[in-house]
């Protein structure tokens, strides 16, 4: 009986002298669904410090970075559309103190657990301490979901919060959902944040981010933003994406236009994989061989494709085509670029680590000297319903 | 006596074995090898695993000894009552080191991915106060406990392993024996902290239903955490590459938050890694502290374990509390297993061995 009464009591004094810290109603929750950051260009106050002095440092509202976070309204999401939404803007030095001042103005907590989308804008990208501040801050706080779309803006993220969001009603889902589907569908290059901060580090600051061009207020994600020792460095144009997706073996699905006679015929992609083997190890001589297979979309409605001798024909200039296109690819990292975002060291490194160790110190200066020799093999499997 | 309903046999052994020596630090322990080794570290893992098992022999061997007298009992007869008292000390204090410590670590992952307003002391305690409320049931009880939740620890790590397996790139492995030599030895002896726990065996001996199995039954079960290291290892690598996972705090838990499972079926997988992961402290602490109640008795010659157990709950809780901050912890944790570990599970079976060699080869002289 004494034990009894001793439990009963013990758990009342858990209970109230205690209670539940960490109770957080839904409602109280600002679930942010977008972030997104730029440099604040009306800074007026700068804080001086040189590296390694202690002085007081006071927090001013126009810190060095401005942030817009995109949070839903809970009452308002079943009807009312985009007004669902709430972007709510702050400047700080950094994302946590954006977010304090956000607090100080909103009746809720704002949490990143939920959050699909986070986008930087190139000014953002080329300030090289700002941007490291805000990956590390996402890298570090527990709370954040690490499997949130990262993307460069190439605009101010004024223009892209105007951006109209087609058949979405937030525009976070609207462009993470471009990411989403695109990276199944069509050569976008989809990178969340566990992804990002993976070759950040194993890349020594180097990475490729999917960018989103705005033009007169509609999002298009094209292009691809390069960058280098954690700062912007260059952006690739859409037409290299392909290329670039099937040598580091990122493309999933994709289409590709091909000549026959005087005809473009699409040519949807449906799988392919990229084998890497380093075929000279002395003059680092690279043999890419690439299999693709897939479907044919539309061909001449007056003629038979199943006809003997047509799909190998397409088959050859599909091959021919796409081996031109990986070599244009594989010559302008190497000469333009000059950095090897390809992985090819990565490469080196996992299957023959000896020949890396040799050039690791300048494996960019090796990347320019490589040679590559591309062998591709493209079959197709369906051509339609007709014959 | 003791009754025959208090016997452990080997299947409970088993269970025993595996669920002590799996614990929070495993959380953690992708990142201390990948630290030392890079993508050698799922080689590690299973050498280092392969690394105890001489060392499991000696514990076992030792465990053989006690198994007649009990543990302080045995080294009482050995050395002499002084003497057989001041050697148990270390590993009265070396336990209740491992209880805080765990419950520590246990706060502070709990308290830094699920409960950030709450104050640690409120996370630490309730364990502590459960774990020396099972113990106190003593062995049967804890063994039927132990028996009840191994299916379930499996079944969801069984799932937390498939579902954490799609998206990985396993390049990430290699290249393999890229380190030299004596990244390997600093890298097993970092790692070896998480294999201990087998030296339970010095202290369970007496209940051993066979004790001439306790070896094999043993090394059946450190394979089973040797392999199911690896595959936290492996899973980690896969997901983060070498850099990634050396840089995080518990990458276990980060991959559990990092599972995008295809369909969205499984979203905040680490609330279900969470789940398990309380049970397996708990089962860790819950044994630990039934080896520090009657290590404590025995040193003092008290009958039951049960006043014991709980007279150290605050010596428990003050270990737990001791260290500023996680990386102060992990550095209390590494000390506690380089000194009172080893002596625990190296120098002290050791020492049992030879002392009962010397005796039996003196008695059979005499």
């Amino acid at each position: 009986m004494k034990k009894k009464v001793f439990i009963v009591l013990l758990v009342f004094i858990m209970i109230f002298s205690s209670g539940c810290w960490d109770r957080v109603e839904i409602e109280e929750n600002a679930f942010v669904f977008g972030i997104a950051l730029d440099v604040n260009k009306e800074r007026t106050e700068k804080e001086d410090i040189e590296k390694g002095e202690i002085k007081p440092f006071y927090e001013s509202d126009k810190g060095a970075i401005r942030t817009i976070f995109t949070v839903p309204i809970p009452s308002k999401m079943k009807e009312a559309g985009e007004d669902a939404f709430e972007s709510i803007e702050a400047s700080g030095e950094n994302i946590p103190s954006c977010m304090r001042v956000i607090e100080r103005k909103i009746n809720k907590i704002i949490y990143l657990g939920q959050t699909k989308m986070c986008v930087f804008t190139i000014d953002m990208l080329n300030n090289k301490q700002y941007f490291m501040d805000a990956v590390d801050f996402l890298e570090r706080d527990p709370e954040r979901n690490r499997n949130m779309k990262v993307a460069a803006v190439n605009g101010s993220i004024d223009d892209y919060i105007k951006v109209k969001h087609y058949l979405d009603n937030n525009l976070a889902s609207y462009i993470s959902g471009i990411f989403q589907v695109g990276s199944k569908e069509c050569c976008i290059i989809s990178e969340d944040l566990t992804e990002l901060e993976g070759t950040l580090r194993s890349s020594k600051g180097n990475a490729v981010m999917p960018c989103i061009k705005i033009t007169d207020g509609k999002a298009e994600v094209r292009d691809l933003a390069l960058i280098k020792d954690y700062e912007f460095y260059q952006m690739v144009d859409q037409k290299y994406l392909r290329g670039f997706s099937i040598i580091s073996n990122k493309l999933k699905k994709a289409r590709k236009l091909v000549k026959y006679d005087d005809t473009i015929i699409p040519f949807y992609i449906t799988g392919v994989k990229t084998t890497v083997h380093l075929e000279d190890k002395e003059n680092l001589k690279y043999k890419v061989t690439v299999k693709v297979e897939g479907d044919i979309e539309s061909f001449i409605l007056d003629e038979e494709i199943s006809k003997e001798g047509k799909i190998e024909e397409i088959k050859s200039n599909l091959a021919k085509s796409l081996t031109m296109e990986l070599s244009e690819v594989m010559d302008y990292f190497q000469n333009s670029i000059g950095i090897d975002y390809l992985k090819i060291g990565e490469y080196t490194k996992k299957y023959h680590n000896k020949i890396y160790e040799k050039y690791e110190d300048n494996w960019d200066e090796a990347f320019k000297k490589a040679q590559f020799d591309f062998d591709v093999n493209v079959e197709i499997r369906r051509i339609g319903t007709i014959r | 006596m003791i009754s025959d309903n208090d016997k452990i046999s080997n299947y409970q052994l088993n269970i025993f074995v595996i669920l002590t020596i799996i614990e929070i630090g495993m959380a953690a322990l992708p990142a201390i090898l990948v630290k030392e080794v890079k993508s050698d570290a799922w080689i590690l893992s299973i050498i280092t695993g392969l690394v105890n098992i001489p060392f499991l022999y000696i514990v076992s061997k030792a465990a053989q000894k006690t198994s007649t007298q009990g543990f302080v009992g045995c080294l009482k007869s050995l050395f002499g009552k002084a003497a057989g008292t001041i050697l148990a000390i270390p590993v009265l204090v070396y336990f209740l080191f491992m209880v805080g410590l765990e419950s520590r670590l246990f706060g502070e992952t709990v308290k830094m991915y699920f409960l950030q307003r709450t104050p640690i002391e409120f996370i630490v305690m309730p364990i502590i106060i459960e774990a020396v409320f099972l113990a106190k049931g003593g062995i049967e009880v804890i063994g039927r406990f132990f028996e009840a939740v191994f299916f379930p620890i499996v079944l969801i790590n069984v799932l937390l392993i498939l579902i954490a397996i799609p998206k990985n790139d396993f390049t990430n492995l290699l290249p393999v024996f890229s380190a030299d030599i004596k990244e390997y030895f600093s890298a097993i002896i970092a790692g070896s902290n998480s294999f201990f726990g087998y030296e339970l065996l010095l202290i369970i001996s007496p209940y051993i239903k066979e004790p001439k199995k306790m070896f094999k039954t043993s090394t059946k079960a450190l394979l089973i955490v040797t392999g199911f290291y690896t595959i936290a290892v492996i899973l980690n690598l896969g997901k983060f590459g070498v850099e990634e996972t050396k840089s995080l705090m518990f990458p276990v838990i980060a991959l559990a938050k990092a599972i995008d499972v295809p369909g969205s079926i499984f979203e905040r997988a680490e609330g279900i890694l969470m789940a398990v992961w309380v049970l397996h402290v708990f089962t860790t602490m819950a044994m630990i502290t039934y080896l520090y109640s009657v290590v404590g008795a025995e040193i003092i010659g008290h009958k039951g374990i049960k006043h014991i157990a709980t007279l150290y709950i605050p010596v428990v809780y003050l270990f737990g509390l001791l260290g500023d901050n996680v990386a102060q912890v992990f550095k209390n944790i590494n000390m506690v297993g380089a000194t009172l570990g080893i002596y625990t599970v190296i120098i002290l079976p050791l020492l049992i061995l030879i002392a009962s060699y010397i005796k039996n080869k003196g008695g059979s002289k005499g």
